[in-house]
């Protein structure tokens, strides 16, 4: 791009009104850390000017509130859970729609993709019975199989666009060797699909920590919450200090931002695969 | 003997979908049915007998003076959102598909938003109404329940706008620069290359963002739970906050559950009148 004076103008301009738009993306950020790291006294002083020093005491409180570390642990049990169910099943039931690509498999898969349009409410009630009768309720094998099961679709959607562009020759090879389907499934086709196997892992992670709706159905129970059902009640219960409640907020926070700057390109990849074809 | 062989394999082939396929079944598919079943009754939830009314809740529904304002509420969260999501998404693009100094950093900063919770999105929000707008002296939107759904809405387009840039950002990488240096040759100004070859271009990014972000409006449910409590004044129940309200909190399931079934075949027409109509676009250009 030659650099006439009109376009600097529009570059300087590009920039200006970029850096305005960040910097609304982060001002709610900024709140929340204002109110963490004044103590409630300094809070009513000085409002949200910048931290001048950092008081640490809301997240010494926040580590102390009860079954802040359950939240943390169920979370992480749950979330856990869900990323390998959602790969082991996902990942296998892909990889047969691809290969089969017979009238039995292609309409399996168009019901799979049907749950992308389901609204949660439609099926929460006899979700819930359903869980409750066979004693799921309150557990976080429940919990882990409800966020799995609403989220298997969309995870079988990623994998059979990726391994519809796998050559299929590998396995050809493979079945000569004398591998069954299941060896060369495992052996040939799954080191294949590590990139997005990343993505999903990533996503189904986040879609778990961050999932509010089916836990508040399900994890009821004080010592079953996860993280976003605690920050719920937290922040209705200790309304009158909120300084606690957003401490805590930042430190749920922690882990899905690590993630988030470590696997940003299998984020973008895995959010944009459905969007760039053709 | 060699049919059972081929049955042998097709059982093996099976056993591959066979737990995606059960876990879908007993999570999503079982639930539906019943839940059909249930808008046939007038039942509480609770009691361990089925009373079956016939018909009687769909006649109730398409007589609910209460529905129309949630249907109001859902129908002006799922425009402004479609819209303005993908507008700025597609502008901010159009602004970062550049290589300039600090344009990753800016990117970084738009898209994270998307890893926050919706739980605590809500929150940040609603002290960044009450404190940071206070001291600019205006008033927080949720307290008027005029401005109370558009204050949702502000959540959602700060949530998700950064994804909307992301998938359009894809989309512009694949145009071929020759085309767009073609183009300026020729003597096309920024309008004329935008309409005619950056939009034609993007027609599977659209494709894409607006049914996903249509679908999203519809169910939107978490910032009225969590923000409003889908007040003040009823000024911010969507329908499925209002689907819930029965559900759990009055417990009519099976009025609640009517409501749910006839709003889920909504959904779907909608979806697929929309996508239908933009792949028909995309295949005209």
């Amino acid at each position: 791009m030659i650099k006439t004076p009109k376009n600097r103008i529009i570059d300087a301009i590009r920039i200006l009104a970029l850096s305005f738009l960040a910097l609304i993306c982060l001002a709610p950020f900024y709140v929340a850390v204002c109110y963490a790291f004044k103590s409630k006294v300094d809070f009513a002083k000085t409002k949200l000017a910048f931290p001048t020093k950092l008081y640490l005491g809301n997240f010494a409180d926040a580590l102390e509130v009860r079954n802040f570390f359950d939240s943390v642990r169920n979370s992480a049990v749950v979330a856990v859970l869900m990323v390998i169910v959602i790969i082991v099943f996902c990942s296998s039931g892909a990889y047969i729609i691809a290969r089969k690509n017979n009238k039995f498999y292609n309409a399996v898969y168009y019901l799979f993709q049907l749950i992308i349009l389901i609204p949660f409410q439609t099926i929460m009630f006899p979700l819930y019975k359903e869980l409750s009768t066979i004693g799921a309720l309150n557990t976080l094998w429940g919990l882990c199989l409800a966020q799995a099961g609403v989220n298997v679709g969309y995870y079988v959607f990623l994998y059979t666009g990726f391994i519809k562009n796998v050559p299929i020759s590998l396995e050809e090879a493979s079945a000569i060797d004398g591998c069954n389907r299941y060896q060369t499934f495992l052996y040939v086709v799954f080191p294949l699909l590590k990139p997005i196997t990343m993505t999903s892992i990533v996503l189904a992670f986040l879609a778990s920590w961050n999932d509010f709706i089916i836990s508040m159905i399900i994890c009821q129970r004080l010592d079953r919450r996860t993280l976003p059902l605690m920050q719920f009640y937290f922040f209705g219960e200790y309304s009158a200090n909120v300084s606690v409640a957003f401490a805590a907020s930042l430190l749920v926070m922690i882990p899905a931002v690590v993630i988030y700057f470590c696997a940003q390109k299998y984020i973008v990849a895995g959010m944009t695969a459905g969007a760039v074809k053709s | 003997m060699k049919k059972r062989m081929k049955w042998k394999k097709e059982l093996i082939d099976f056993s591959f979908l066979a737990p995606s396929l059960i876990l879908f079944l007993f999570i999503i598919i079982i639930p539906l049915i019943k839940g059909v079943r249930y808008t046939f009754t007038n039942w509480d939830g609770l009691m361990p007998k089925l009373n079956y009314v016939g018909l009687k809740n769909y006649i109730t529904v398409f007589h609910d003076k209460d529905l129309i304002q949630p249907i109001g509420n859902t129908v002006l969260f799922t425009l402004v959102t479609v819209v303005a999501i993908n507008v700025i998404g597609l502008g901010v693009a159009l602004a970062v598909n550049r290589e300039f100094k600090g344009v990753n950093i800016i990117k970084s900063i738009i898209f994270i938003p998307l890893v926050v919770s919706l739980v605590l999105v809500s929150q940040m929000w609603m002290y960044v109404y009450s404190d940071f707008f206070s001291m600019l002296g205006w008033q927080s939107p949720l307290i008027d329940k005029k401005t109370s759904m558009l204050g949702l809405c502000i959540m959602s387009i700060w949530r998700e706008s950064g994804l909307a840039m992301m998938i359009y950002l894809a989309g512009l990488k694949n145009i071929p620069s020759e085309i767009n240096e073609a183009a300026i040759i020729d003597g096309a100004n920024f309008w004329q290359r935008f309409r005619n070859v950056t939009v034609p271009f993007l027609a599977p990014a659209f494709t894409y963002c607006i049914p996903l972000w249509l679908a999203a409006g519809l169910r939107m449910y978490d910032y009225s739970f969590v923000a409003t409590a889908g007040g003040p004044q009823h000024s911010t129940e969507t329908m499925a906050y209002y689907i819930y309200s029965y559900l759990f909190p009055y417990n009519k399931v099976g009025y609640g559950q009517t409501v749910a079934v006839i709003y889920l075949v909504v959904c779907i027409i909608l979806s697929n009148v929309v996508t239908r109509t933009l792949r028909k676009r995309e295949f005209e250009q």
